[in-house]
C-alpha cells in the first residue's frame, strides 16, 4: 500500500514535471482549434491546479470549481496569450488570483467563530484559528497520520494570505522563486523574505509536531 | 565567517534542496543555534510534505467541456443584448449631444443678442421659460415710450361722421340684392359715400364683420 502510494507521488511528481515548449505547442494548436490540445493541457494541470487552489482554500468542492473556472479564463484568453512566461506560470496566476478573490469574498461574509473568543490573542490569521494539537493517545497510526495532515493543512489555512500562497507555491507546488514572484507580481526579495516569515509562523502552530 | 542572520536566510532559500555551500556548512557546525533552526526548516518541510496530494475528480474533463459548451451558448444569446444595449447608448449618445448643441447655439445667439443667457436644462423642450426669456431678447431693445405706442391701440377715426369711410367690405352678399342697395346707389347709379357707426365698442360681434348679426348690428347712415 505504501508503495503504491509512493508510485503515485511519483508519477504525479513526474505530470508536474512538464517541458514548457511543448505546452506552447499546444497552446498554438489550441488556439488554431484544436481541442485535443486543450483536454491535453487540461489533463497535464487539472491535478496540480486542483491540489494547489485545495491548499490555498481548504474545500475541496470550491477548489475544483475554481480550477474549472482557472481553465475556462485560460481557454477564454487563448487569443491573448503571449509566450513571454511559461504556461505553468501563466496558470498558476489566474489560479492564484480566482482563489484569493473567493477567499476576500468569503471573509467578508465569514461568521464569528465562537471558539475564538476562549482563545489568546495571537497571530492575526485569515481563516479560524483552532486549537492543533490533541495529546489523547489515538488507537491506530494511521488515524494519527491523518489528524496530523489535517492539523498541519488547518495550520496552513490559518496562514494570512500574503504568507499562505507563497509557502503552498514553494513548499507544496514545489516552484521556485523567479517563478513564485512572476505569478505573485512580486520581486524575489520579497518573496523569499515572506515565504521566511509564513514558516516561522507555521513553526509556532505545529510546534507539536516538531 | 557568516553571521548567523545570513545563514538562516541561506538555509530558508535552499530549502527544498538539502545541500548546502561549504561556507553554511561551516557555520552550521560550530552554531548550535543556527544548526537547530536548520534542522526545524528540514523537520517543517517534511511535515508539509506528508499532505497527500489531492486529485481532481474523474469527471473533470467532462465538467470542464460541458461547462465551455454551456458559456459559448451564454455568450451567443447575450451578443444581441449587447448589441441592443449599444444601439440604445448610442441613441442616448446622439440625443445628448443634440440637445447639447441645441442649448449651445440658443446661449450663443442669446450673447450675440446682448441677452442674459439662461440656462437650459438638458432636454428640456423649447418652450421652458430659459428659451422664452432668449427668444424674447432677441427682438430689439425698444424705449418705454415706443412701447405704450405700440401698446396704444390704433384709432383711425372715433368720429365717424368726421372720417368717413371710403369704401365699404362688410357684406359677403352682393350689394345690388342687399335691401339697403338703395342707400349705396343713388337714383343715377353713382356710388355714395356712407359711414359706419358702430352699435358700441367691445363687442364681440364687431370682430365678425361678414357674418349676418354683423350686417343687422350695422347702421348705414347716408351721407350727402
Amino acid at each position: 500500500m505504501g508503495a503504491l502510494s509512493s508510485i503515485e507521488e511519483l508519477l504525479f511528481g513526474l505530470k508536474q514535471a512538464f517541458d514548457a515548449t511543448t505546452d506552447h505547442r499546444l497552446l498554438e494548436a489550441s488556439r488554431a482549434g484544436d481541442e485535443a490540445a486543450f483536454a491535453e493541457l487540461v489533463q497535464r494541470y487539472r491535478h496540480p491546479i486542483t491540489n494547489y487552489i485545495y491548499r490555498l482554500t481548504n474545500d475541496y468542492d470550491l477548489a475544483v470549481d475554481l480550477a474549472q473556472e482557472t481553465f475556462l479564463r485560460v481557454y477564454g484568453a487563448l487569443a491573448r496569450y503571449h509566450t513571454n512566461f511559461a504556461f505553468s506560470t501563466y496558470i498558476y496566476r489566474i489560479a492564484t488570483n480566482l482563489a484569493i478573490s473567493e477567499l476576500r469574498r468569503r471573509k467578508r461574509r465569514r461568521f464569528i467563530s465562537l471558539t475564538a473568543f476562549f482563545q489568546p490573542n495571537g497571530d492575526s490569521g485569515d481563516g479560524a484559528d483552532f486549537d492543533l494539537t490533541d495529546d489523547r493517545p489515538l488507537p491506530d497510526a494511521k488515524l494519527v497520520a491523518s489528524e496530523r495532515q489535517r492539523a498541519i493543512a488547518r495550520a496552513i489555512a490559518s496562514l494570512p494570505e500574503k504568507y499562505r500562497v507563497p509557502l503552498i507555491l514553494r513548499d507544496i507546488e514545489e516552484r521556485n522563486y523567479e517563478e513564485i514572484a512572476q505569478i505573485l507580481h512580486l520581486s524575489e526579495g520579497t518573496v523569499k523574505s515572506r515565504i521566511s516569515r509564513a514558516r516561522a509562523l507555521l513553526r509556532e502552530k505545529l510546534r507539536n509536531y516538531l | 565567517m557568516l553571521g548567523c542572520r545570513k545563514v538562516k536566510r541561506e538555509i530558508d532559500a535552499s530549502i527544498p534542496a538539502p545541500s548546502l555551500d561549504a561556507q553554511t556548512r561551516r557555520h552550521l557546525k560550530d552554531c548550535a543555534d543556527c544548526h537547530s533552526f536548520y534542522l526545524e526548516r528540514r523537520r517543517l518541510y517534511d511535515l508539509l510534505k506528508e499532505l497527500p496530494p489531492i486529485y481532481a475528480p474523474d469527471d473533470f474533463g467532462e465538467r470542464l467541456r460541458a461547462r465551455l459548451a454551456r458559456d459559448s451558448s451564454a455568450s451567443g444569446t447575450l451578443l444581441p443584448i449587447h448589441s441592443a444595449a449599444t444601439i440604445m447608448f448610442t441613441i442616448c449618445a446622439l440625443a445628448l449631444g443634440l440637445a447639447l448643441l441645441r442649448q449651445k447655439e440658443t446661449n450663443s445667439q442669446a450673447r450675440k443678442d446682448g441677452a442674459t443667457v439662461a440656462t437650459l436644462q438638458i432636454g428640456a423642450l423649447p418652450t421652458s421659460s430659459g428659451y422664452q426669456i432668449a427668444q424674447a431678447r432677441r427682438q430689439p431693445r425698444i424705449s418705454p415710450e415706443q412701447r405704450r405706442r405700440r401698446a396704444r391701440p390704433k384709432v383711425v377715426a372715433t368720429d365717424f361722421a368726421a372720417y368717413p369711410a371710403s369704401s365699404l367690405i362688410l357684406t359677403d352678399a352682393p350689394i345690388e340684392s342687399s335691401a339697403n342697395s338703395a342707400l349705396l346707389f343713388d337714383e343715377m347709379g353713382g356710388v355714395r359715400t356712407v359711414v359706419i357707426k358702430p352699435l358700441s365698442f367691445g363687442e364681440e360681434a364687431m370682430a365678425q364683420p361678414v357674418s349676418a348679426n354683423a350686417r343687422m348690428a350695422t347702421s348705414l347712415t347716408p351721407q350727402h
